[in-house]
């Protein structure tokens, strides 16, 4: 492999050694992780197959949820949103919808639907968050709040949420999603099971392109004809199918989506609720969550769940896409630079030993070592210092277990949900898996990676995302 | 250099072997379906005569293709779970009959844990005195969730051996279990009274406490009134919020005096609790103490007191008006929220 001297050829050497190190190192936690959600997942289907979920919901012991959702400038998919919420399967909840100063029609839409009046209202501020301008309430709608408040952000609007709630329980979601029926029930179940150490639990996050929806839920299951929301998909299941799952069997997830996630509501408000400004806020509340309860030396438990189902709308165009992604990433390198204390402090058991350091090297860094193995790599070659056949098998092998792995996680989708009816759907996913390597991974990469130079020239805007509204056929 | 090639050729064989074997698998499993569906619509005739004749199993019985005493299960434990009163019997009978019970008691000892699972769930639907004694067992084992489904299938048998022993978990299993038996235990109704009132004056098990004083609640059991009065001065916080709820729950009106008092509880969850259930009681008497509590420093409890006074009619909506044009900035806001909040009907 070495054809020449030197120092510098031996540096690039050792960089070509640390990158195939990195490649295995990596390659194995991930299959690792999908052998672990395997087995979790399995065992999580035969528990629940026989569940009577009709049972559940006449209980009186569930537990009352408040469902917010914050919203800006959504007036397109807000009334889908709403009535979807509204149509939820689930004994006793409130919707609190949160105008976060949209400049565009949203409350009016929201008011109009929905027939609000505002109210007198008498808040208490649990967490900090933005001078709330009003509250309105339906007559037609009795478990409908709608709450009108000064621009924040996000999580300003969340903590809104949470300062006007009535339950203990709260149910985070994205305006322009839709959760599924029965998904409440399920999602809640762990709180029932384990009132004392749940404090948190996540549902899965599937792909709306191409599914069929009216009156605010998914009627048919489909997939875009559109190749890149195809690809985010596979994207997607790889991420909450043997991602979280994995995780989650480990008691260290640290990402609960902002798309549908169920938490506490004490112990929100003792960690101060979502962390305003923040460009991952889903993310840092876990970790936050994570760090107060290690350091208060409580036994819990946070937990991911593949079935509560809620469906959002993904990019159909790059520029939306790479806007998306640089800020994830910039969340991401946010979060973890904030709680940067946990890692690998013994202190923090699994979360910061284990799954704090994964999430450094191998989801914050991964974008900047593979940038810099598309560059080393050829370079090497360039120089001679690796040759032709290795440098050609090497990436090789990288596409097929690239593929192999988010083959995997259709595969646990095949085996355990089937939630695409159409075989050609199953093909198309395993096509993406493929197709994905060429070009669309490159792009992501780049993205990532530029989020780096952004986050550290304090770049913190989120980023514009167009949203057309879920199409009804 | 040999190795990666081989490598190459070994993902490359793997992955041209996922893409049929998923599509293939599909296929498979839509045909079993498809199958099974018309498997089922061939005997539902039969399996609804058996409402009306449950000895005659006869045709069930003449099963003539592979999997049919699967699928017949199944269509009968469907059937099962919407029927009540006589023809529920006569399909327990038929269960009987066919060896449907016998089968699910077996399965009850299988190796596979998710097999004991459904074999208790299936028992509790079919019903079966006969099964009485194996579930008793299966209370006993390891996995948790086989447990709880023959907890559950025991209470839906409605047997006084079952009662005693779901009451004895209550003092020995953790919360989730004893809330998942609170469940059954309403499920059977008020046959349960004396058994938990005197259960309830025995224990000292504060956990075990909890529960019984939600079953009052939930079946409002006006026999433990006196026991829940004591609960009022209970040292432990949860202890008094639930007997506050209970009392609420169970609606009697000689419980007001009792509660409040309670309104001026150390802990704001109780008094909050408190407010609620005198709201439920309707009595005039509390007016004026529920007044008083508009202006706690606690959210919940000036919520719930200015929800209580509206439900308690004109003097309590009166007390509202009066607080809403105070200059009490607190008690204030909260009382013309819920007037706005009712006046929408919220």
């Amino acid at each position: 492999m070495v054809q020449s001297g030197g120092v510098l050829a031996s540096i690039i050497l050792g960089f070509n050694i640390a990158i195939l190190i990195y490649f295995i190192a990596i390659n194995s936690n991930y299959f690792i992780l999908l052998a672990i959600s395997y087995f979790s997942v399995l065992r999580y289907r035969r528990r629940i197959e026989h569940e009577q979920w009709r049972r559940v919901i006449q209980s009186p012991l569930t537990i009352p949820v408040s469902i917010i959702a914050p919203a800006y400038n959504e007036e397109f998919t807000i009334d889908e949103s709403v009535k979807s919420l509204l149509m939820l399967e689930y004994p006793e909840f409130e919707v609190i919808v949160v105008n976060d100063g949209s400049t565009d029609n949203t409350l009016g839409k929201l008011k109009t639907s929905f027939n609000l009046p505002p109210i007198p209202s008498d808040i208490e501020e649990r967490v900090p968050c933005q001078q709330i301008l009003g509250v309105y309430r339906s007559p037609d709608y009795p478990n409908l709040v709608a709450v009108d408040k000064v621009n924040g952000g996000k999580a300003d609007a969340q903590n809104a949420g949470i300062n006007v709630s009535r339950y203990p329980l709260i149910c985070i979601i994205d305006a322009d999603s839709l959760i599924e029926g029965g998904a409440l029930l399920r999602v809640t179940k762990p709180f029932l099971e384990r009132p004392e150490k749940t404090v948190a639990v996540g549902g899965i996050v599937r792909i709306a392109n191409g599914c069929t929806i009216e009156g605010g839920r998914v009627v048919h299951v489909g997939l875009s004809r559109a190749w890149l929301p195809v690809i985010q998909a596979v994207e997607y299941l790889r991420a909450f199918l043997f991602g979280r799952c994995g995780w989650s069997a480990l008691n260290s997830l640290l990402i609960i989506s902002g798309a549908f996630g169920i938490f506490r509501k004490d112990v929100v408000i003792a960690v101060g609720g979502y962390r305003r400004g923040s460009l991952a806020e889903d993310m840092e509340l876990v970790v936050r969550m994570h760090r107060y309860l290690r350091e208060q030396r409580r036994e819990y438990e946070i937990r991911f769940l593949a079935d509560p189902v809620c469906w959002t709308e993904v990019p159909e165009s790059l520029r939306t896409l790479g806007r998306q992604r640089n800020r994830w990433q910039r969340g991401l390198i946010d979060s973890l630079r904030i709680h940067r204390r946990m890692m690998l402090n013994p202190r923090y058991g699994t979360i910061g030993m284990v799954a704090f350091p994964y999430f450094v090297f191998f989801e914050m860094l991964a974008p900047v070592v593979e940038l810099s193995g598309y560059i080393i790599v050829p370079i090497s070659y360039a120089l001679g210092i690796v040759d032709f056949p290795f440098f050609a098998l090497f990436l090789t092998v990288a596409i097929l277990i690239g593929v192999i792995l988010s083959t995997g996680a259709v595969v646990l989708e095949e085996l355990f949900y089937r939630r695409y009816p159409k075989t050609s759907d199953i093909t198309r996913l395993v096509a993406a898996a493929f197709l994905e390597n060429f070009g669309y991974r490159q792009l992501t990469v780049w993205w990532r990676v530029k989020a780096f130079w952004d986050y550290f020239s304090g770049k913190t805007a989120w980023g514009k995302m167009e949203r057309k509204g879920f199409t009804k056929t | 250099m040999l190795e990666t090639i081989y490598t190459i050729i070994f993902l490359q064989l793997l992955i041209l072997a996922i893409v049929p074997y998923l599509v293939l698998r599909r296929w498979v499993v839509n045909l079993l379906e498809r199958y099974a569906e018309r498997r089922k619509r061939r005997f539902e005739p039969h399996a609804l005569n058996l409402l009306n004749d449950p000895i005659a199993t006869e045709p069930l019985e003449r099963r003539l293709f592979p999997g049919d005493r699967k699928f017949i299960k199944e269509l009968l434990l469907q059937l099962a779970a919407q029927l009540k009163g006589q023809d529920r019997c006569n399909m327990t009978t038929a269960f009987e009959k066919i060896g449907y019970v016998k089968s699910e008691m077996s399965a009850l000892l299988s190796r596979r844990w998710w097999r004991r699972l459904e074999a208790a769930i299936n028992l509790g639907t079919m019903q079966s005195q006969m099964a009485v004694t194996a579930l008793i067992d299966a209370v006993g084992d390891p996995v948790e969730d086989v447990r709880l489904a023959a907890v559950r299938a025991l209470g839906q048998l409605n047997e006084p051996r079952g009662l005693r022993l779901l009451l004895g978990i209550i003092e020995e299993g953790d919360l989730w279990t004893g809330s998942r038996i609170v469940e059954v235990l309403i499920g059977m109704g008020p046959k349960v009274t004396p058994e938990i009132i005197s259960r309830l004056e025995a224990t000292t098990n504060i956990n075990a406490r909890l529960l019984y004083v939600q079953i009052c609640g939930l079946l409002q059991i006006t026999e433990a009134l006196e026991s829940l009065f004591l609960l009022l001065r209970d040292p432990d916080k949860e202890t008094r919020i639930s007997a506050v709820k209970a009392l609420g729950q169970i609606g009697d009106v000689s419980a007001v005096e009792s509660l409040i008092i309670s309104l001026d509880d150390e802990s704001w969850e109780a008094r909050a609790q408190t407010a609620k259930a005198l709201g439920a009681l309707g009595d005039k008497q509390a007016v004026d103490k529920l007044k008083r509590a508009l202006s706690d420093e606690n959210w919940w409890v000036r919520h719930n007191a200015a929800d209580a006074l509206y439900r308690l009619g004109e003097e309590g909506i009166e007390a509202l008006h009066e607080t809403s044009a105070s200059e009490e900035e607190a008690p204030r806001a909260t009382a013309a929220q819920v007037l706005a909040e009712r006046a929408l009907g919220v």
